[in-house]
């Protein structure tokens, strides 16, 4: 285990140093934020911008700037906002746990959703809940994202006045923005876990389970749901990553201050080490999440655990 | 089966309940909340040159003068001021009996320290220093007398005296607790004093009892940073933001606004301008023929009226009407197809000759402007297409670099409301948003009214450079848009800024 | 007599079962009495284990439609029961043992959990109690260290292990009646003759009915005190075990038991035979074909394939740094000849490593060290062409022939790729022609080249593949296991085909098999491979008439018979094979060889 943990911590640096190359390469490539820093004031000189590359730390070659980054990162210090000069760390500080609550009531909502369901369409399938429950699922499958949204805040917050329409407070408001994500998923889960809970069912484990004289509930969710659960948790992982990526969306709607509104911001004002460094985190929770998804295979499969 | 029903249940009554609260909350007495387009990320005055920034920090910090929506200047921190040595020295008797908000008195040291500041490394860092070069040193004469020590004479300094960069700051607090802190716990002498900074989601102030302009009327002030357009109507609509301030809320959505019997919409002449500037150094839009023909071809008041849906003015130079150098005589330039038609046949284009207009491609607006702009000078036999580009790239390259089409949007909205700082940065010649005209009677111009302190001569020679301007062609003036806020009913006294520094010290809410 | 006349513990009394509109079983009545065994047998399709389904109604989630009949057990109608009545029957009552006992076991559960769950579920039983009773139980079905083994996973038990562990499960709440469907299929011979002894022993203890679905003769006549024959969903014949033996009536039963090999019946014999098959033919047996001796093998030619000092090794466990620790030594200094014309079977039972072999000669597989030459040519002096020509003329065909045939592509397509690969025939009718001539060779038509795999039974698909491997004309087939997934009508009809090509073209056949009734019936030479090693080598006749390693003999010991009269006289080899695995350094030893007779070798015991 520890081997091979030491060998998935050297993956985890290869990927952070190989997407962030690639980040800040590219983000430099898209303007200067010192001109950024102008936008809507007076005039600007060559001078004045000089100036402010320097205060920035700009005007220093590509891959000094990035040396930087990178001894930033095992200080845990990613420097300053471009926009205020606000420590990296104090607002990534704040935007993580934003983000992970909200993916992680949406994985949650979405999990508890999909698992009774997919596993109803299973044992019913080819009769009409599962028709439906197929039917459902296409059709959560093909609202984009911001539109559900949008719809959602018009009728629970506008026409009913029950939700708040945006920001992160009491546990109310975690829930338009939590089912937003967790529709979306649920329809693609739901489809899944009907076809991994198929394929069990068809087990010859399956059948002894039965010819024990166990409930049906019992064969379901104890014998055949733990075996479900191997493909099931590596597709939750990789979807963590996804989801991650689609939450961008869900919190500028929802006015979310989470590594989204983060990145957002960041992009549109050329900060590069705010950019950077949500860029550094995101791809570090997809590494942990595989982590712990690896973990979880040993939990839950004795074939790897003992191996 | 059962248990999920009692869970959807259960999870139902808790939102109903969690609902009722929440709604009850945001009427709090005396607290007005605001949402605000953009997280400045520093409150300190001289790191940043937005707008936003402004929205929050005129209640936290005052200048020395102050301009409210009216737009005349008025005393502030300077009770009155004298211009000595041709313009080159002013002298400002301060206002006595002022405290900052954690206590410290404000007198000339203040001032001093604001501008060494300001002038110094810590300015250097930051974009507002560029505004404030004119001024070489400040002198303190006594406690409550400064001198302000100019190089060249600046006729717009009282102005920028008003805002951003010339925030009296507390010495005292920024040398004990650092710029760092500072930057998130800002201390001024406004009518409001900072409570707390939440990145990216709010700012909450409260009134200044010892004010010395009298307590303001409202005992706290929320903002809330919110930056998508359709979340800010939302929340305006659910009660949960009393202003929504601009520049946020799309022209589409105003009906949506206007609808609601709690909500109304307050629309002023703000200062951004739209133009389409020529390419003036080659092409077709080298001859000034052309580009009258082209100005002419576009009916710029059915734009204004039906995509702007009148949220805006026709311009006739490249500034707001509130503008100092505005000109209400000069007309612009009629529509006239037939004219421009014959105009073309003059300067021998052919039917049927293509031009590229550069836009923003974040503007909706501009987006939207430029297909009609497209389609009245395909009726004059042009041929345009849009190229819409990442607006970084079209400021920091394009433009910059002389490598747009024939035509490209400029798009401007200084907070001075001065022609000088619009005019001088888009024709003198070498300035950045300059690319393709060197023209020395222009040049000239735009360099003989800056020293100038006679306000009445100044404004002639920026009415002439205006005139002038529009002569050359050398841009298609579009329009002035208005800032639109949302405003809740329930508030009462609110008078919308057009520069969007709004001070909230009479506003009352019900 | 007086059996007969007691109330049955079970009557299935004309039953007919449906799914959709096809009816599998077809108006089946048989009775079970308490401690005697009834034998179902019958081949694919027949309708046994649907039969045995349905007494569990198992066969109602697989979509089952009982359309007529009664199951009475004890004195109620399970076909009248609710699925929730059929619980309290299920595990308690009746119980049931599955063919694969590799997935037979929830891989994610202790073995222990498992027991203890039908332990708790049916008797009531707490945690602890349950617990103690499942060890009891894991001593009763005779597995070792009982204790340790409660807290492990099935993946961590051998197919044979595991099976026990089904017993012991099935037999937990003490049933009235057990159901085994196929119990033994998936296990090699000698752990198939401790299950089934184990198996006699409890129900003897228990006094249980039994009902035991097979489709092995040889496992009938041991096991058996009455047999129900089926065919095509119908009982076609019922009665004691002698008496189907010794005098079947139905021309089914008669063409089924001459179709099973049997161990033995080729004493006396030189050389392999082919033999003439009995065959239905409008439902009358009829013998077809020729006997002919098999003297093909041309040992005075250089060998087609020679094998000297092969070892092949598999890394288990590496550390950190990649460094191995531990070594399955699959194959160690193995060596033969294949002459042409030659059939060489090589036999042993799982983990012996013949499968590596045929891989490793396939170059499927890379050898450790040893040298493998083909045509007198080593593999390692071939250059990249010869190799490629060798590709073709060694050809394998696999034991699962659905697996080794794209379902996407014709049959047609399937055959014809070898030849265009190889470059045989030019021209697309020339081609179309090998290939209906080949499928007419194999005993298909040349309309079936259309036709997709899933549309052919599993002895046409074996036909198919074979038609495949003889498209490169080939001088060597490696036929792994090529023979196990099929009836015995099937079996032998195949038999007889390999017999035929091997006269026909002199074709050679490396025999990969754990039947040894099969390897006896068509192989010239015999290699019996344990743990990676040869234990004894020799002609057909030596190996089977005068085995000298105490092994051979086991193996052939361990094979039942197809005889209920035949003495049993097995020597059950206690434990499991043991574990291949083993740290680096601690190889296993090479035992020495010794030529007792000429060509009859025999490993010394280390």
């Amino acid at each position: 285990m520890a081997g091979f943990l030491v060998k998935r911590f050297l993956q985890a640096i290869f990927v952070v140093i190989a997407i962030t190359l690639l980040v800040s390469f590219a983000i430099r490539l898209t303007g200067d934020p010192a001109v950024t820093m102008f936008q809507g004031g007076g005039s600007m000189t060559e001078d004045d911008l000089a100036r402010i590359r320097a205060a920035l730390g700009t005007d220093k070659p590509f891959f000094v700037q990035y040396f930087d980054f990178l001894k930033g990162i095992i200080t845990l210090d990613f420097g300053r906002s471009f926009v205020g000069g606000t420590q990296v760390s104090t607002l990534i500080g704040n935007a993580v746990p934003a983000t992970l609550m909200l993916a992680f009531v949406s994985m949650a909502i979405s999990i508890v959703l999909s698992i009774p369901l997919g596993i109803m369409a299973a044992t019913s399938r080819g009769k009409g809940l599962d028709q439906a429950i197929r039917i459902f699922s296409l059709i959560g499958l093909s609202f984009p994202n911001f539109w559900l949204a949008t719809m959602l805040v018009l009728l629970f917050s506008i026409t009913l006045g029950l939700l708040p329409p945006s920001g992160m407070g009491g546990i109310q408001s975690y829930i338009m923005p939590g089912a937003t994500m967790a529709i979306i998923l649920t329809a693609t889960n739901v489809r899944l876990v009907r076809t991994t809970m198929l394929d069990t069912l068809q087990s010859q484990y399956v059948m002894v389970a039965r010819a024990k004289g166990l409930s049906e509930t019992t064969v379901l969710y104890k014998h055949a749901l733990r075996n479900c659960a191997i493909p099931l948790v590596t597709y939750f992982g990789l979807q963590f990553g996804s989801l991650l990526g689609g939450i961008v969306v869900i919190e500028r709607v929802f006015n979310w201050p989470g590594l989204g509104t983060l990145a957002f911001d960041a992009v549109g004002a050329r900060d590069y080490p705010v950019l950077q460094a949500v860029i550094t985190v995101l791809s570090l929770l997809i590494v942990g999440i595989n982590l712990l998804v690896d973990i979880a295979y040993g939990l839950i499969d004795p074939r790897i655990r003992t191996e | 089966m059962r248990i999920m029903k009692r869970g959807l249940l259960t999870a139902f009554v808790a939102l109903a309940m969690t609902g009722t609260a929440f709604t009850t909350a945001a009427h709090a007495e005396g607290k007005l909340t605001l949402s605000s387009s953009q997280d400045p990320g520093s409150w300190d005055p001289i790191d940043t040159f937005l707008v936003a920034w402004a929205a929050v920090s005129t209640n936290i910090f005052e200048g020395l003068t102050y301009r409210g929506p009216d737009m005349e200047l008025v005393p502030a921190l300077a009770e009155s001021w004298e211009e000595l040595d041709e313009g080159k020295r002013i002298r400002f008797k301060l206002r006595q009996n002022v405290s900052f908000h954690n206590g410290e008195p404000f007198n000339a040291e203040a001032v001093k320290y604001t501008f060494d500041r300001l002038l110094g490394e810590e300015g250097a860092k930051g974009p507002q220093r560029s505004n404030y070069v004119a001024i070489e040193s400040v002198e303190v004469i006594d406690d409550y007398t400064v001198d302000m020590k100019l190089s060249t004479p600046d006729p717009v300094l009282l102005t920028k005296l008003a805002g951003y960069g010339a925030m009296i700051v507390p010495p005292k607090y920024i040398e004990e607790k650092g710029e760092d802190f500072f930057n998130l716990n800002p201390v001024g002498t406004g009518p409001f004093k900072f409570v707390s900074y939440e990145p990216k989601v709010g700012i909450k102030l409260e009134a200044f009892q010892d004010y010395w302009g009298g307590a303001p009327k409202l005992s706290e002030l929320d903002y809330r940073f919110i930056t998508e357009p359709a979340t800010a109507v939302a929340e305006l609509q659910a009660g949960r933001v009393d202003i929504v301030i601009p520049p946020i809320i799309p022209i589409g959505m105003i009906p949506v606004i206007e609808s609601d019997p709690n909500l109304e919409v307050v629309s002023v002449p703000g200062p951004t301008v739209d133009s389409l500037r020529f390419n003036t150094r080659e092409g077709i839009t080298a001859d000034p023929k052309v580009r009258k023909a082209i100005i002419m071809a576009v009916d710029r008041k059915t734009i204004v009226d039906s995509i702007l849906a009148g949220q805006g003015a026709e311009i006739a130079t490249f500034q707001s009407a509130l503008s100092f150098g505005h000109d209400e005589e000069l007309a612009p330039l009629p529509y006239d197809p037939e004219a421009a038609k014959k105009l073309l046949e003059e300067a021998g284009v052919e039917p049927g000759a293509s031009l590229q207009i550069d836009i923003r491609g974040n503007d909706a607006t501009m987006n939207e402007v430029a297909q009609v702009v497209a389609s009245y000078l395909q009726m004059v036999g042009l041929n345009a297409t849009i190229k819409p580009y990442e607006t970084n790239v079209l400021l920091n390259d394009i433009i910059p670099q002389g490598k747009t089409g024939a035509m490209f949007q400029q798009k401007w909205g200084g907070w001075t409301f001065d022609y000088d700082n619009t005019a001088y940065s888009m024709y003198h010649s070498g300035e950045k948003w300059n690319p393709y005209e060197k023209d020395d009677t222009l040049d000239k111009l735009l360099e003989s009214q800056r020293p100038l302190t006679d306000r009445a001569e100044r404004e002639r020679i920026l009415k002439e450079i205006g005139a002038y301007v529009a002569d050359r062609a050398l841009e298609l003036p579009l329009y002035n848009t208005n800032a639109i806020y949302g405003v809740s009913k329930r508030v009462k006294n609110f008078i919308a800024p057009p520069d969007n520094r709004l001070k909230l010290t009479d506003v009352t809410v019900e | 007599m007086t059996i007969e006349q007691a109330k049955p513990l079970l009557a299935v009394e004309g039953l007919s079962v449906e799914f959709g509109n096809s009816r599998v079983v077809d108006d089946l009545s048989f009775t079970v009495h308490p401690g005697k065994t009834v034998a179902i047998v019958g081949e694919s399709g027949s309708g046994k284990s649907v039969t045995s389904l349905s007494i569990m109604r198992l066969a109602d989630t697989m979509g089952a439609k009982f359309a007529a009949g009664r199951i009475v057990f004890g004195d109620r109608d399970l076909l009248k029961a609710s699925q929730k009545e059929m619980r309290t029957i299920r595990g308690k009552e009746i119980a049931m043992i599955f063919q694969e006992p590799m997935t037979s076991l929830n891989p994610v559960f202790t073995i222990g959990d498992q027991i203890c769950e039908v332990l708790m579920l049916h008797e009531k039983m707490g945690k602890s109690a349950a617990m103690a009773e499942a060890r009891r139980l894991l001593d009763m079905v005779r597995l070792p260290d009982s204790e340790q083994l409660l807290k492990r996973y099935p993946h961590q038990l051998s197919g044979g292990m595991r099976q026990r562990v089904m017993i012991a499960m099935a037999l937990a709440c003490r049933p009235k009646l057990l159901i085994a469907d196929e119990p033994t299929t998936a296990l090699d011979v000698t752990i198939q003759a401790q299950i089934l002894t184990i198996m006699r022993e409890l129900q003897k203890d228990l006094g249980m009915g039994m009902v035991f679905i097979t489709h092995d003769m040889g496992v009938v006549a041991e096991m058996a005190d009455e047999v129900v024959v089926m065919w095509k969903g119908k009982k076609v014949e019922q009665g004691p075990v002698s008496q189907i033996f010794a005098d079947p009536q139905h021309p089914y039963t008669r063409t089924l038991l001459a179709a099973v090999p049997r161990l033995g019946s080729m004493t006396g014999e030189e050389f392999p035979k082919r033999l003439p098959l009995t065959v239905l033919e409008n439902d009358v047996p009829t013998v077809v074909g020729e006997e002919r001796v098999q003297d093909t093998a041309r040992y005075n030619e250089v060998p087609l394939l020679s094998v000297k000092d092969l070892f092949v090794r598999f890394d288990m466990r590496k550390t950190m740094l990649g460094k191995v620790t531990h070594r399955l030594s699959a194959v160690s200094k193995v060596g033969f000849d294949i002459y042409p014309g030659e059939t060489l079977a090589l036999v042993g039972e799982s983990g012996s490593g013949k499968s590596t072999i045929g891989r490793t000669i396939q170059q499927l597989q890379t050898a450790h060290s040893g040298e493998i030459s083909f045509n007198g040519r080593s593999y390692s002096a071939m250059s990249a062409a010869e190799r490629f020509r060798m590709r073709q003329e060694v050809q394998y065909i696999f034991q699962d022939p659905f697996a080794s045939l794209d379902p996407r592509k014709t049959v047609g397509f399937s055959i014809a790729e070898p030849i265009n690969t190889h470059g045989l025939i030019s021209g697309g009718k020339a081609v179309r022609r090998r290939v209906d001539e080949l499928l007419e060779r194999v005993g298909l038509s040349s309309a079936h080249a259309d036709r997709y795999p899933h549309e052919f039974s599993g002895g046409q698909r074996q036909r198919i593949c074979i038609a495949r491997a003889l498209a490169s004309d080939p001088k060597l087939i490696i036929a792994d296991e090529a023979l196990s997934a099929l009836d015995v009508s099937i079996q032998a009809q195949i038999i007889n085909l390999f017999m035929d090509l091997q006269a026909e073209r002199g074709l050679a056949y490396l025999f990969i098999s754990h039947d040894m009734a099969v390897v006896e019936k068509m192989s010239h030479r015999v290699a019996v491979l344990y743990l990676g090693q040869i234990m004894e080598m020799g002609s057909r006749r030596q190996i089977f008439e005068t085995p000298r390693h105490a092994y051979t003999r086991r193996l052939l010991s361990a094979v039942p018979v197809a005889d209920p009269s035949a003495e049993r006289n097995v020597t059950l080899m206690e434990g499991e094979i043991p574990n291949p695995v083993r740290r680096v350094g601690d190889e296993p030893a090479i035992l020495a060889h010794e030529e007792i007779d000429p060509g009859h070798f025999v490993a010394k015991s280390a």
